[in-house]
């Protein structure tokens, strides 16, 4: 799984990193209880801070997508299941969204089918 | 003639590999021209074509002329100003060739904003999530016995009998030694490099990272081992043989032919592994922005890598946006650019300076540059005038057309100490308590002078 990291981006490097590999476990790149390489590794891989890194990591065990393992770095949460939908950050998030494209002429339907689509791994 | 042919041998290929390695930069391929990222049908335009083909030829010429500067030293009597041009002519040979690369690089650039083939430049540094810290090729094991044997080798010629009068030797085989253990260090240093991202699928990513790191760790053990072998056979020859000095200069022309055959064969199988890899190639880490003169310089200041792959070619480079990557290349510039024109210089000065003999105080001083040598004239057993100086070769110091200076070994008779013209036609030997010397002053004059004083004083 490739991971983008935006220098120039307004979103934080550990922000991008957590999205990406929520992303990532959304679309089955990364899979249930597959092994994530340890903050150290995928610092110096990604040629950056260890810190940055490790915030990233907190914010997902917070968040319930990974699990410590140890010395190994985390792995992927096997199931998912206890989740109860979006957090309270997403759900603003997805509010603002909408807003977006309600003002941008979207119909309720064309964004659902969008939805759809994103849901199932296909935003293009 | 001995000199030149070394140099020759060590130095005169540099100039072919660098062309083929040139020529074969110039031909696009990989979606790059001259390390300017560009599409099949742009890369296929007329005008690109030309420019190529102009390449091609000036670099043919520069090539031409760069080749046939040294051949003019093969007359020359000079140590000094042989070694002089023929380091000047290397220096020349690692910048000059790549004179029309950049300028072509520059013409493919311009032609490529004035068609407005300028593509978004994309600033996203692209990691390999299932790479990091899992693809390691490189391990202490298969390294240790070439590092144990060079440090047993090493540890050995301290001990040798004579390596006190060898000392220079003695220093070249742990340098040697030290250098199985470096060959380890950056192989690990390598091994541990960013994965390159060049396809969306990251199986494909990482066989590609295994097989190329795979090669590099074969050619480092290779080498630790060529070394090794190396450092042992010197030290076996600094015990056993007078003429260490000599043996040890060919054991040196030898090892770098040799050891050059798996860096060769390295970049070779790394060239084959692109090649397969070809068709699947998607992605392109990195934009043009951070791709100075045509590719070959990588400056990225977001990037906290110091060693990155290089975008056209094969191999690694430093990224000058990095404060070590920048301080490690602005250290290696400066020190060719101080060490061999200085070297020249002392090289020149060290041979053109005259020697002098002369009787001061009751003491015989020979001097070159600095005093040299100073003996009592008590301590001088015996001292004669001689025409001719016996056949010797050099254990350390200076051995040029006009100047023997330092220690050199007579067979059968064991080391002496010279300070001499070996041009004179004149030539003092001594004996003293210490052991033996052969001196001269700058002229025969001169040392007949001296041999006259000396003879007074006895």
């Amino acid at each position: 799984m490739i991971i983008a990291i935006d220098d120039s981006s307004d979103i934080p490097i550990y922000q991008q990193i957590r999205n990406q590999i929520v992303l990532g476990i959304s679309d089955g790149r990364l899979l249930p209880g597959e092994q994530l390489p340890t903050v150290r590794a995928l610092a110096q891989e990604a040629g950056i801070n260890s810190m940055t890194v490790n915030k990233a990591y907190q914010l997902l065990k917070q968040e319930g997508y990974i699990v410590a393992n140890g010395r190994n770095g985390a792995r992927v949460r096997d199931v998912f299941a206890g989740r109860q939908g979006l957090t309270r950050e997403a759900r603003d998030t997805l509010a603002r969204v909408i807003s977006e494209a309600k003002i941008g002429g979207m119909s309720e339907r064309e964004l659902l089918e969008l939805c759809a689509r994103i849901y199932r791994g296909n935003a293009d | 003639m001995l000199l030149q042919i070394i140099f020759g041998v060590t130095m005169y290929p540099s100039v072919f590999i660098l062309y083929f390695v040139l020529r074969s930069e110039g031909k696009a391929k990989n979606g790059h021209c001259f390390g300017t990222t560009m599409k099949p049908e742009q890369i296929a335009d007329p005008e690109i074509q030309s420019l190529i083909s102009r390449y091609q030829k000036t670099l043919k010429r520069y090539v031409i002329v760069m080749a046939l500067l040294p051949i003019e030293t093969f007359f020359l009597p000079y140590f000094s100003i042989v070694y002089t041009i023929w380091m000047l002519w290397l220096m020349a040979v690692i910048v000059v060739p790549f004179i029309p690369y950049v300028k072509a690089s520059r013409a493919v650039k311009a032609y490529k904003a004035a068609r407005g083939w300028e593509q978004e430049e994309r600033e996203k540094v692209l990691v390999e999530l299932k790479a990091a810290g899992v693809i390691r090729c490189v391990h202490l094991l298969p390294f240790l016995p070439p590092i144990v044997l060079s440090a047993g080798a090493a540890v050995c010629s301290l001990f040798l009998p004579g390596s006190g009068e060898l000392s220079a030797l003695v220093f070249t085989v742990i340098a040697f030694a030290v250098c199985t253990f470096l060959f380890y260090g950056v192989a690990v240093w390598m091994d541990r490099q960013k994965t390159e991202v060049i396809s969306t699928d990251s199986e494909v990513n990482l066989n590609y990272a295994r097989a190329r790191k795979h090669i590099w760790k074969n050619m480092w053990l290779v080498l630790a081992w060529m070394n090794a072998f190396f450092t042992i056979v010197m030290a076996i020859w600094l015990a056993r043989f007078d003429r260490a000095g000599a043996w040890l200069l060919w054991g040196a022309v030898g090892y770098t032919i040799f050891s050059l055959l798996p860096v060769v064969a390295a970049l070779y199988a790394i060239g084959q592994v692109n090649v397969r890899y070809q068709a699947l190639r998607e992605v392109e880490d990195g934009s043009d922005a951070h791709w100075y003169l045509g590719g070959l310089i990588y400056s990225n200041k977001q990037d906290r890598h110091i060693l990155v792959a290089k975008r056209y070619g094969i191999g690694t480079t430093f990224n000058m946006g990095h404060p070590v990557g920048f301080g490690i290349t602005a250290f290696c510039a400066a020190l060719l650019l101080l060490l061999v024109p200085g070297s020249c210089l002392l090289v020149l000065v060290e041979e053109f300076t005259p020697v002098a003999l002369a009787v001061e105080q009751d003491m015989l001083v020979a001097e070159h540059w600095k005093v040299e040598y100073e003996i009592p004239l008590t301590e001088i057993v015996s001292v004669e005038l001689v025409e001719e100086h016996p056949s010797w070769s050099k254990v350390n110091g200076s051995g040029m057309e006009h100047l023997a200076k330092g220690t050199f070994r007579i067979r059968n008779e064991g080391n002496v100490e010279v300070c001499m013209d070996p041009q004179n036609g004149e030539f003092l030997r001594l004996e003293t308590a210490d052991g033996t010397y052969w001196l001269s002053d700058a002229d025969d004059e001169g040392t007949l002078a001296v041999y006259q004083a000396l003879k007074a004083w006895q």
